[in-house]
């Protein structure tokens, strides 16, 4: 067997079950829109959500853009405070009692229940929707980094010791990538929290997004158009995942590191 | 087997009474007791005893990551306070970086000691044929056995060209023959850079084949048992395993180690440091 086919196998061997396990349960729905007699409010027949999908591309890709921008640039914020504040408690021992009691407190509290004072800080425009994303989403990054700046082995400190090692010198040359596949399972959790932050803030404050076409077409009793949405969301949830870990993978591949 | 004369003309390292106790809770513990002996310029030097008899203790002071309780370690005329500089460590696990290839894993402890430059990166080149990798300079260390990861630390212990050696066990994870061509491999590397080298290991027959001194040391608490220079003509190659007189200093080794043991009657299953 060529390469080619084994690569070609083993992609069939993971896209294959879970592609057949959604088109089945499409058909079960398709079969009790048309035959099971409920109304299209209740299930919306899967042709007919395919169909407003793409009747209606315009307006679900504009509301798309605007929800993947905000869970981008609320990511991209998590991840850079994430790391900063990571390096912070792992190299100075006062900001690490001063602040990680606080993370922990501010990762309890449930996001929904901050998102009115943002509106009140920072009024109804795309700002609290950032912040709501990037204050969901940054909280894995910090924790993970944290680990991965921990976690190199004492017997090379010892070494790096001494050598006589200055601090900055065992954060860069070592502590810092030694905490890339960490830093990167923690960007992996945090798109996918990002999103959630964007579609709740969406709710709470949003004149534009999927999450605001979601409210207003359930409203409606548009359910067709309700399902289009979460397919788009999905979507975006997929892709920008996918996109994180790729980058993941392309800077471990770049240093000639074992896959991630 | 006569001891060695009393105070080296040439030593680069000289332990004088060197005393270490750590604080426990259970009060203080004697780690090492007036460990007195010198290592000679451009020697190889093992420390051999049983676990607990603070060889990883003596090692590190003269890493300077320890401090004598009394006593003194002097290195090259110096007292030691704090790491020297012109020292190269090897430990039992390679430890490479394993996001830098074999040369920039061996260039870390130039770039940590902040020299650089054309003269640096020959030096290096050099070095990397010296330790047997000249084919693998770009290889990342996952792809690398075992033997081979412990060469690129060898590599890295030489890079910054320290006077002094110190290997702690580094052939103790590799299997019987990776350790054998290793043990030969060192020795060639040794009279290649003509480097000092403070050696431990658990393995008597490796001791002996190496070194030009052995400090035998004993635990509870740990001491210098006997100094015993090692006469066997250089260069070796493994045949001189099989000559009388390397069975003669093994055997003398093996039962200053074991005349110890069989005193101890209260021993402890054997625990590992």
């Amino acid at each position: 067997m060529t390469a080619a086919t084994q690569g070609a196998r083993r992609l069939a061997a993971s896209v294959l079950p879970p592609t057949l396990t959604f088109l089945g349960a499409c058909l079960v729905l398709e079969a009790l829109a048309r035959f099971g007699n409920m109304p299209a409010y209740i299930v919306p027949a899967p042709s007919a959500v395919i169909e407003t999908l793409f009747d209606r591309l315009p307006r679900i890709l504009a509301n798309s853009w605007y929800t993947a921008y905000v869970t981008v640039v609320g990511f991209a914020i998590a991840l850079a405070v994430g790391v900063l504040l990571a390096i912070g408690i792992v190299s100075w021992r006062p900001f690490d009692r001063a602040v990680s009691p606080l993370l922990v407190v501010a990762q309890v509290i449930p996001k929904v229940a901050i998102a009115p004072i943002l509106i009140v800080y920072l009024g109804y425009g795309i700002e609290p929707r950032i912040v709501l994303a990037f204050l969901i989403a940054f909280f894995p990054v910090v924790i993970n980094t944290v680990l991965g700046l921990r976690s190199v082995d004492p017997n090379l400190l010892h070494l790096l010791q001494s050598l006589r090692a200055t601090r900055t010198q065992v954060l860069l040359k070592v502590r810092l990538p030694n905490s890339l596949p960490y830093a990167v399972s923690g960007a992996k959790i945090a798109i996918t929290l990002a999103l959630i932050g964007t579609v709740v803030g969406e709710f709470t404050t949003g004149e534009f997004g999927l999450g605001v076409l979601i409210q207003v077409t359930s409203a409606q009793l548009d359910t067709p158009m309700t399902f289009a949405a979460l397919i788009a969301l999905s979507l975006i949830g997929l892709i920008t995942y996918w996109g994180v870990g790729a980058l993941g993978a392309l800077i471990a591949r770049i240093q000639g590191r074992r896959a991630l | 087997m006569s001891g060695p004369s009393e105070t080296e003309p040439d030593a680069i390292v000289r332990f004088d009474r060197v005393t270490k106790r750590f604080p426990t809770r259970k009060g203080e513990v004697l780690a090492l007791r007036e460990a007195s002996f010198d290592v000679p310029r451009s020697a190889f030097v093992s420390l051999v005893g049983p676990s607990g008899c603070g060889k990883t203790t003596l090692l590190n002071m003269v890493a300077g990551l320890l401090e004598p309780t009394s006593g003194s370690i002097v290195l090259d005329g110096v007292p030691i306070d704090g790491p020297p500089e012109g020292l190269g460590l090897v430990l039992q696990q390679p430890t490479l970086l394993e996001w830098r290839n074999v040369v920039a894993n061996i260039r870390l402890s130039t770039e940590i000691v902040g020299r650089r430059g054309p003269d640096v990166d020959r030096h290096i080149d050099e070095l990397i044929d010296i330790v047997g990798l000249g084919e693998f300079r770009q290889a990342m260390p996952h792809e690398l056995s075992g033997g081979m990861q412990q060469r690129v630390a060898i590599g890295r212990a030489l890079a910054h060209s320290p006077s002094l050696l110190l290997m702690d066990e580094p052939f103790a994870a590799l299997d019987a023959f990776t350790r054998e061509e290793m043990s030969m491999e060192l020795l060639r590397i040794w009279s290649a850079t003509g480097k000092t080298i403070v050696f431990i290991t658990h393995d008597i027959g490796e001791a002996v084949f190496l070194s030009d001194r052995i400090v035998v040391l004993a635990p509870r608490p740990g001491r210098v048992k006997e100094v015993v220079d090692i006469d066997l003509p250089r260069p070796r190659d493994s045949e001189v395993r099989f000559t009388k007189e390397f069975a003669d200093y093994h055997h003398h080794v093996r039962s200053l180690i074991y005349e110890d043991r069989d005193c101890d009657k209260e021993r402890t299953p054997n625990g590992t440091d």
